[in-house]
């Protein structure tokens, strides 16, 4: 082909896209034009305006005239278009069943999606850090005690001497995170605000990916004088973050207490952090304030590592598993690293492996997700094949004239896509419609927003689901013989029946599981919580109060305990539902050689075995006056003196840290930990700083008495929010997660139940159509009501019965391997496992009730008359 | 039953196939239109309008020779049938007529400028 211009010519792609869709008999003159067009463009313009002009004549090609009459595309279109409308037909003609299927899809679909919320968000956790895939968790595994506990807690040089020790460490900071348990008070004149507070090295920022907004990025915290504040903390003291560098904080904390240089502002972290902090100090004023905070011993940081690129962690991890026996002789503890990413779901470890966290809430809950949607598919199912009887003639046809199976087929799956996206669409009103309590549930703040990912995965989702649902349907029915469907003779056989019944069967043994879990965790929550504890936790009150043993704070507990409605007041470091110390430095007369007890310590005030309404076994309690803050004067309990084998233990000298304390008394066991552990040896000392204030009121005139403790509160403590909590409600939220667990299992074992109903009921409403002459015939030759209802239900109950009686055992087992995560579980007795196989027959006859009734009570005459 | 009647479009191109004679091809028309008119059209537009008149009968069609730009391919030259010729005077007709109906414009107070489409 000759051309003026051998280099520029047409795009390829463009001729080769025209000619696909154009008719044949006009590519010649097309073609033609277009590349006169083209070479006359090229005169006045650039070879790209050349180009584009000549794929925009391209696409004003696309018009009817001019495409291609191609049989295969259209007749494909036709037939979508067909399949389309018989399916609407269909969906009009059984509208029982259509809507017994899009409400099953719906609510399935509509828990998936909320389930994919949370699990989505749950995966995020932490996992923002642009360095994330570096970033390790340096671990301590306790090797003291008879089992291997594994912390969190590491030595304050640990950090450095990593850095110093192993080339592969890019970085390392210490973080001190505990003291944001008790937040502080940040002050600015008169604006007082409580803030959660960390002490981290300079290096915080290089190492993860929270925001400094303002300051020296090389160095943001210069001195211990120096303090970073959260922007969202900025609004809050000054209404601005702007001119917040260089203004002066006090800060109520503690041993922290002092006044701050604001040096920098960083951006709150979100909420796809774990953590959460509103100001940042240096490591070094703990170093400074706390004695003996920088010794090899003293375990109080969180230690973090960003490994260099390519390093390998398992051979870090070999590397530094005895390290501390380096810096401390008789050091037993070993470490390892965890991916500081991964340390939100599989936070649990046992004999230093990592064991389970809340990534088995995740499976968990990903599993019911598709189990409900399972459940919701086979529905579709089951229905679908037993109405096929009656388009049996329409396949019939079809087949009659040609259409072969791959077409049969599409048509089904066609049908049951078209549902599922109808049943998407109400999914995502269902889910709108109840995301506002799952978040409450579920303490998040998830929203329906259209992120790519949330539309991908729902589409994915929705697809799996139609596919499945109609997999078995396309296949099955087009599989059927023609004649033997057209001539109406088609027996279903042995296998059809046997599967639908199976499905059943899988159906209620999921939903007999999910209702067993739905028991089992319930009554062990209600355990837990009425579970004697050792304390009364009613009626106590607590705020908190950094302060120290002193005049001062005697007259305030002096003054609150003159009201009328409060019973008892004290001081308290530590408490029984949260963090607390412990020592394996214990030594007592008589205690074997080599031989280690871990004990737990609590910190507390004078009258706070009073005020808990602990109970002594033997000996006395502290009193102001003869006792000292300090480990001279301590009190065990019961479990303590078992673990020591003390006899007579009154009067008796230990040593604690090799300082002497003399035993005063002995305190009945109460619980101090979670439920999932056994009570453990304790001392209980007197401390000499307190945290909180704790405060048992009479159950009467509770608002007078608040008032009063109000009005007390702010004498000692002006411009500083009264904040106060009750210790039952702090109890309960210890068991936060399960509590959740609780009602979400109750949600969806209701969700899974109803499906399954509907399901039954939409088979039994069938069967009862299919039998309506039988029972006709049966009334009319005398047979009773209950005789025929008897005929419609024995079916189905059998099939439950099989299905408890593969479920049952199931949940027993899955119930007794959870139970035995706590220390103090319930006993499952066989009853309750009666209860809910009764239970769930009593639902599932209730759901077809009606149905059965009908068909019962239906004039027979009815029946016969027709045809 | 086709559509007998003529669309504005319709009337331009129908008569740029005239004017055009022997030159009437659809990148050549478009061309023209272009020109004339100095609004942009796609020639996929202007082909199918030649289309539609030629399923009117307003319009035949053959292929002509082929020339080295187009890469040696031939060009459809269409012609006005009979037809189409009368069409095209019903349609001046009909609109001179309009024309003689309107008095300011009858009376010739004002000037006209003819066929400025």
């Amino acid at each position: 082909m000759k051309r003026k211009n051998k280099q520029i010519t047409p795009p390829r792609l463009a001729e080769r896209f025209l000619l696909w869709f154009l008719k044949a008999d006009l590519a010649e003159e097309v073609l033609g034009d277009l590349d006169e067009k083209f070479y006359s463009q090229l005169k006045k313009h650039s070879a790209f305006k050349a180009r584009r002009n000549y794929w925009f004549q391209v696409f004003n090609y696309l018009r009817p005239f001019a495409l291609k009459a191609s049989s295969y595309r259209s007749n494909n279109l036709t037939m979508l278009k067909h399949n389309l409308l018989i399916s609407f037909r269909s969906f009009m003609r059984f509208k029982s069943t259509f809507l017994i299927n899009l409400f099953g899809l719906a609510s399935g679909l509509a828990c998936t999606l909320l389930i994919y919320l949370w699990v989505t968000d749950e995966m995020r956790i932490n996992r923002f850090h642009e360095k994330g895939d570096r970033i390790y968790q340096v671990l301590q595994h306790n090797r003291w005690g008879t089992s291997v506990q594994t912390m969190t807690n590491t030595p304050r040089p640990l950090a450095a001497a990593l850095k110093a020790d192993f080339p592969e460490v890019e970085h390392s900071v210490s973080v001190n995170d505990d003291w944001a348990d008790t937040p502080g008070v940040v002050s600015f004149g008169e604006t007082k605000f409580k803030a959660k507070d960390n002490q981290v090295d300079a290096d915080f920022f290089n190492i993860f990916s929270y925001e400094l907004l303002q300051g020296n990025p090389a160095n943001p915290i210069p001195d211990t004088k120096s303090v970073l504040i959260s922007d969202k903390l900025a609004t809050k003291l000054f209404k601005s973050v702007d001119n917040v560098v260089g203004k002066t904080v006090h800060w109520d904390q503690y041993e922290m207490s002092g006044d701050y240089l604001i040096t920098g502002v960083f951006k709150a972290p979100s909420s796809q952090s774990s953590k959460h902090f509103e100001l940042l100090f240096s490591e070094e004023l703990l170093v400074e304030r706390v004695d003996g905070y920088a010794n090899w011993n003293n375990n109080n940081d969180r230690t973090f590592v960003l490994l260099k690129e390519g390093s390998d962690a398992r051979a870090f991890n070999e590397k530094i598993e005895h390290y501390l026996k380096t810096k401390m002789d008789s050091e037993k503890n070993t470490l390892s690293v965890q991916k500081f990413g991964d340390r939100y779901l599989f936070g649990s470890f046992q004999n230093a492996e990592q064991a389970g966290g809340r990534i088995v809430y995740v499976r968990l809950f990903s599993l019911v997700a598709l189990f409900i949607l399972g459940i919701a598919c086979i529905n579709f199912m089951n229905l679908t094949t037993a109405k096929a009887t009656n388009r049996m003639k329409e396949i019939g046809v079809k087949k009659a004239i040609g259409a072969n199976r791959h077409t049969l087929a599409s048509q089904y799956l066609s049908e049951s896509l078209l549902l599922s996206f109808i049943a998407l669409l109400v999914a995502i009103l269902i889910t709108s419609l109840f995301i506002g309590q799952f978040n409450e549930i579920t303490g998040k703040q998830l929203a329906l927003n259209l992120e790519p990912e949330l539309i991908i995965g729902a589409l994915t989702i929705t697809i799996f689901t139609g596919l499945v649902s109609g997999s078995y349907p396309a296949l099955y029915l087009s599989g059927l013989h023609p004649i033997a469907m057209l001539k109406g003779k088609l027996k279903q056989t042995f296998g059809d029946t046997w599967l639908r019944k199976g499905l059943v069967i899988f159906q209620f043994t999921i939903s007999a599981i999910l209702i067993t879990a739905v028991m089992v965790v319930s009554e062990q929550i209600s355990y837990i919580q009425n579970k004697n504890l050792g304390f009364k936790k009613e009626n106590l009150l607590r705020f908190d109060y950094v302060t120290e043993e002193g005049p001062g704070f005697r007259a305030f507990i002096e003054e609150l305990k003159s009201i009328p409605g409060v019973v008892e007041a004290s001081g308290a470091v530590d408490d029984a539902t949260g963090m607390h110390g412990g020592t394996g430095n214990v030594a007592w007369p008589g205690k074997e050689e080599g031989s280690r007890t871990y004990f737990e310590i609590l910190n507390v005030g004078y009258d706070f075995l009073e005020t808990m309404n602990i109970e002594m076994a033997l000996g006395r309690s502290y009193e102001p006056g003869r006792d000292k803050p300090g480990r001279s004067k301590i009190i065990f309990n019961e479990a303590a003196i078992r673990a020591m084998g003390l006899k007579d233990p009154i009067g008796k000298t230990v040593q604690i840290q090799r300082e002497k304390s003399e035993v005063i008394g002995v305190v009945k066991d109460f619980h101090f930990q979670t439920m999932y552990q056994d009570i453990a040896p304790l001392y209980i000392q007197l401390g000499g700083q307190f945290e909180y204030t704790l405060i048992r009121l009479r159950p009467e005139n509770m608002s007078a008495t608040m008032a009063a403790i109000e009005e007390v509160y702010d004498s000692h403590l002006d411009g500083v929010p009264f904040d106060f909590t009750f210790v039952d409600s702090d109890y309960d939220a210890m068991y936060q997660q399960e509590q959740s667990i609780s009602s979400l299992s109750k949600y969806f074992a209701a969700i899974a139940i109803i499906i399954s109903c509907l399901g039954l009921l939409g088979l039994t409403a069938f069967t009862a159509e299919k039998r309506s002459k039988e029972i006709g015939i049966r009334k009319v030759l005398g047979s009773g009501n209950w005789r025929i209802i008897y005929l419609l239900s024995s079916d189905f109950t059998r099939m439950i019965l099989v299905a408890l009686f593969i479920g049952l055992p199931i949940s027993y087992y899955v119930a007794q391997e959870w139970i035995q995560n706590f220390a103090y579980g319930i006993e499952l007795s066989i009853y309750q496992f009666l209860f809910v196989g009764l239970l769930t027959i009593v639902i599932a006859w209730v759901a077809v009730g009606f149905q059965t009734l009908k068909a019962a009570g239906a004039n027979p005459v009815d029946a016969l008359r027709s045809e | 039953m086709k559509e007998t009647r003529l669309g504005d479009f319709e009337e331009v191109i129908l008569l740029l196939v005239g004017i055009l004679d022997e030159e009437a091809y659809a990148f050549k028309i478009a061309e023209e239109f272009e020109s004339q008119t100095e609004r942009s059209v796609s020639i996929g537009a202007v082909h199918s309008t030649l289309n539609r008149l030629g399923e009117k009968g307003f319009l035949t069609s053959e292929m002509g020779e082929s020339t080295a730009e187009r890469g040696g391919r031939r060009k459809r030259i269409y012609s006005i049938t009979a037809s189409g010729q009368r069409v095209l005077q019903e349609s001046r007709d009909f609109k001179v007529s309009l024309w003689n109906q309107f008095p300011a414009f009858a009376s010739g107070n004002l000037k006209i400028e003819w066929l400025n489409l």
